[in-house]
């Protein structure tokens, strides 16, 4: 379906120059459009990626302001903080799972999105901004960005950021912080678009091989930081992602809804499927939407409270279904399109 | 006795080629007792599902890792226990109980108070109380030694090593910690796809082992070639292993040795002839000395060539043969011990570049071995 999707709105797209070289296996005619790696990289960044940190932006410091009336005592101001915060979560956990661009090249989610959560290092760093506000620089990435605000806002045991002035003002600089970061990252989009017209040959395979890699190695982190990782058994509740603000299972949804479209794309958008079809290889397009498929279908099924003992097996299809997703894309996909894949088991070191 | 005999008959009688290219591996194995290494392997060389840890002669009791292993070492404390480090980019270094398989501390990167990925490779202190792990941090890419308790593999502290990527790390007699910054900058993004090759600055480091100070930086003419492991003859004389990462390393142009010395001038490459140069390839997986009469020589694994290829501590060539899918080396009792992902092992009379025996196994050994 998204296939046919695609095919009726990419026509209108420049096919200038599409041959590059990875070539089209001799007996296989295209049957749908050629999309070429910058075209897909151009529709994601220019249709979701752009748009949704922009929107992603306007939400921290929707925060922000809501963290800093609330800090002045506005009675309202921290339900309204907790709910900026959700909203901003989701953008988030949509986000990271295309990391291409801009946004690989800062650096921007791994210094906005660390994990587990650091308490001990959170509460270090409020007092030392109390103490020393103008010197950010020794304040640990452990102690920034989105996760670390979930722990002032959402955690039960330390006091309300209300009562508590010096984690307060913290808190108001944090979302300030992450906020900057995520502007750099706005204004760098235009000119990474702008760059992918008329890409060489040598920047295309780049483009895919990026594209390809960081698909596969969403899909590992859905599976193992967001599942495997936080489930195993261990002394304590499971540390899930966003526990403390009770959206873990909106994350995962959030974040598998960003990875496939990736993978699949979206009205008018192309996916790496539609490059797989345009390059002849209908069977694999076919599998991957399969595969694809059965994690939604694993997914869905989830409870709300996926990380109590009950749901295990459940737990368990999902991170099978992941895990099937992965090798397709490692070995099959990678290597149909003459990717090398960075994160296969069977090459050395 | 008669065994013997008969075995050093035939291998006197026939060259190393001939003996692996016609007797069949269970033909070999029945003349000479295989010895046992303590490694990692997986359950097959071309789809490899499951990971392990273990005695190569004891594989029910081994240990299954959660993903593929790379360097390992036996604890110092003589207790039974050894230190696995996961594969780069790696999640895990995990510490068991050898004989019964049985986990006893594992250190997971997310636990970790900064974002980091482990490097594959590990060594423990001298007085064994500490283990140094390599890592890169995840913002930049610059390398580190992480530094552990050796038992319960709490990280205490983190050393930079002056360079990205680091891999192998190896505390010296001296007591000084070599560190192969091997250059080429992956991020976890993208997995080990390799983003800097156009501007590598691979170097040989030396730490100082009590707070991690880069005292020394060695480097190649080539900045291509990518220091990746370290072996020290007990003369004293360290060697490197490298890779060839030219953007066209298949130019001969762009053609070196894989082996290369520290001497007092720096990091020279050894001798090696065209022939030589093709036959090693561009990729190197382990390097290994071997301390005999005749003085120390070193072994390095040309693991992509399918080539084993042996130098002299001078940097004088010896020979080579070809091993295919040859990595883990380790020496044993003298004598030189090499593995490969098709489940081979060899045994290598170094000193004369020729194999004495080979075992075949029914699955893929991996890149580092110890005696077991």
């Amino acid at each position: 379906m998204m296939f046919t999707r695609f095919r009726t709105s990419c026509f209108g797209l420049p096919f200038a120059g599409l041959l590059f070289s990875l070539a089209l296996p001799a007996h296989a005619a295209a049957p749908a459009p050629i999309v070429m790696p910058s075209q897909w990289m151009s529709a994601l960044a220019s249709q979701r990626l752009a748009p949704g940190y922009r929107q992603f932006g306007d939400k921290v410091d929707a925060l922000a302001s809501a963290l800093a009336a609330s800090c002045e005592g506005q009675p309202a101001a921290a339900s309204a903080a907790r709910q900026r915060w959700l909203e901003a979560a989701h953008d988030l956990r949509e986000l990271s799972p295309l990391p291409i661009g801009p946004v690989l090249e800062s650096r921007l989610l791994r210094r906005i999105d660390f994990w587990p959560t650091r308490p001990a290092q959170i509460e270090t760093s409020i007092a030392q901004y109390a103490k020393t506000p103008a010197n950010t620089a020794r304040i640990g990435l452990p102690a920034r960005g989105l996760p670390a605000l979930e722990y002032l806002l959402f955690d039960t045991d330390r006091p309300a950021l209300a009562n508590d002035g010096p984690a307060c003002r913290y808190a108001v600089w944090l979302a300030r912080d992450t906020a900057a970061g995520i502007s750099a990252t706005v204004s760098a989009w235009p000119d990474w678009i702008a760059g992918l017209d008329d890409a060489e040959p040598e920047r295309e395979a780049r483009l895919l091989a990026d594209g390809i890699n960081i698909l596969i190695g969403s899909t590992e982190t859905l599976r193992l930081k967001y599942l495997e990782k936080p489930l195993r058994p261990h002394a304590g509740p499971p540390e899930t992602d966003a526990w403390r603000s009770g959206s873990a299972h909106a994350g995962l949804m959030a974040y598998f809804s960003g990875l496939r479209a990736g993978l699949q794309g979206d009205e008018g958008m192309p996916g790496l499927t539609a490059m797989l079809r345009g390059r002849g290889l209908l069977t694999l397009a076919a599998q991957l939407d399969q595969r694809i498929d059965a994690v939604q279908t694993a997914l869905a099924a989830l409870p709300e409270d996926f990380a109590a003992e009950a749901a295990r097996p459940l737990t368990d299809t999902l991170i099978s279904e992941l895990g099937r997703l992965q090798r397709l894309l490692a070995e099959e996909v990678a290597d149909k399109m003459s990717v090398a894949v960075g994160f296969g088991e069977n090459d050395g070191d | 006795m008669a065994t013997d005999l008969l075995r050093r008959r035939l291998l006197t009688a026939l060259p190393a080629g001939l003996i692996l290219a016609h007797l069949p591996g269970t033909a070999l194995a029945a003349l000479a007792a295989e010895p046992a290494l303590l490694t990692c392997w997986a359950d097959s060389p071309t789809h490899p599902r499951r990971f392990f840890a273990g005695r190569s002669n004891d594989i029910a009791r081994a240990l299954e890792l959660p993903a593929r292993g790379h360097e390992l070492a036996w604890h110092p404390s003589g207790d039974g226990s050894a230190v696995v480090a996961a594969r780069r980019p790696g999640r895990f270094l995990q510490r068991w109980d050898v004989a019964s398989g049985h986990r006893l501390a594992e250190f997971d990167v997310y636990d970790a108070d900064e974002d980091i990925r482990l490097e594959g490779h590990l060594n423990f202190s001298r007085d064994g109380r500490l283990l140094f792990a390599t890592e890169s941090e995840l913002i930049n890419g610059h390398g580190r030694v992480g530094v552990y308790d050796a038992r319960t593999l709490q990280r205490l502290a983190a050393w930079p090593t002056g360079g990205i990527g680091p891999h192998a790390l190896m505390q010296l007699a001296d007591g000084r910690i070599a560190v192969a910054n091997g250059g080429v900058l992956t991020l976890p993004e993208t997995g080990r796809l390799k983003r800097n090759l156009d501007t590598l600055d691979p170097t040989l480091a030396l730490l100082d082992p009590e707070h991690g100070r880069v005292l020394a930086q060695y480097r190649l003419p080539d900045p291509w070639m990518s220091v990746r492991h370290i072996a020290q003859a007990a003369d004293g004389r360290i060697a490197v292993s490298l890779q060839n990462e030219a953007l066209d390393a298949a130019d001969t142009v762009n053609a070196r040795p894989l082996f290369a010395l520290l001497a007092d001038e720096g990091l020279r490459y050894g001798s090696a002839t065209p022939e030589v140069l093709a036959a090693c390839g561009g990729y190197a997986g382990d390097i290994v000395a071997i301390d005999g009469p005749k003085g120390p020589v070193f072994a390095v694994s040309c693991s992509v060539a399918g080539t084993l290829a042996l130098w002299q501590a001078d940097g004088n060539f010896i020979g080579h043969l070809p091993t295919p899918g040859v990595c883990a080396l380790t020496a044993s009792r003298g004598g030189l011990l090499a593995t490969g992902d098709g489940g081979d092992l060899w045994s290598i009379a170094a000193h004369e570049a020729r194999a004495q025996a080979h075992w075949p196994h029914p699955f893929a050994f991996d890149n580092h071995a110890r005696p077991a």
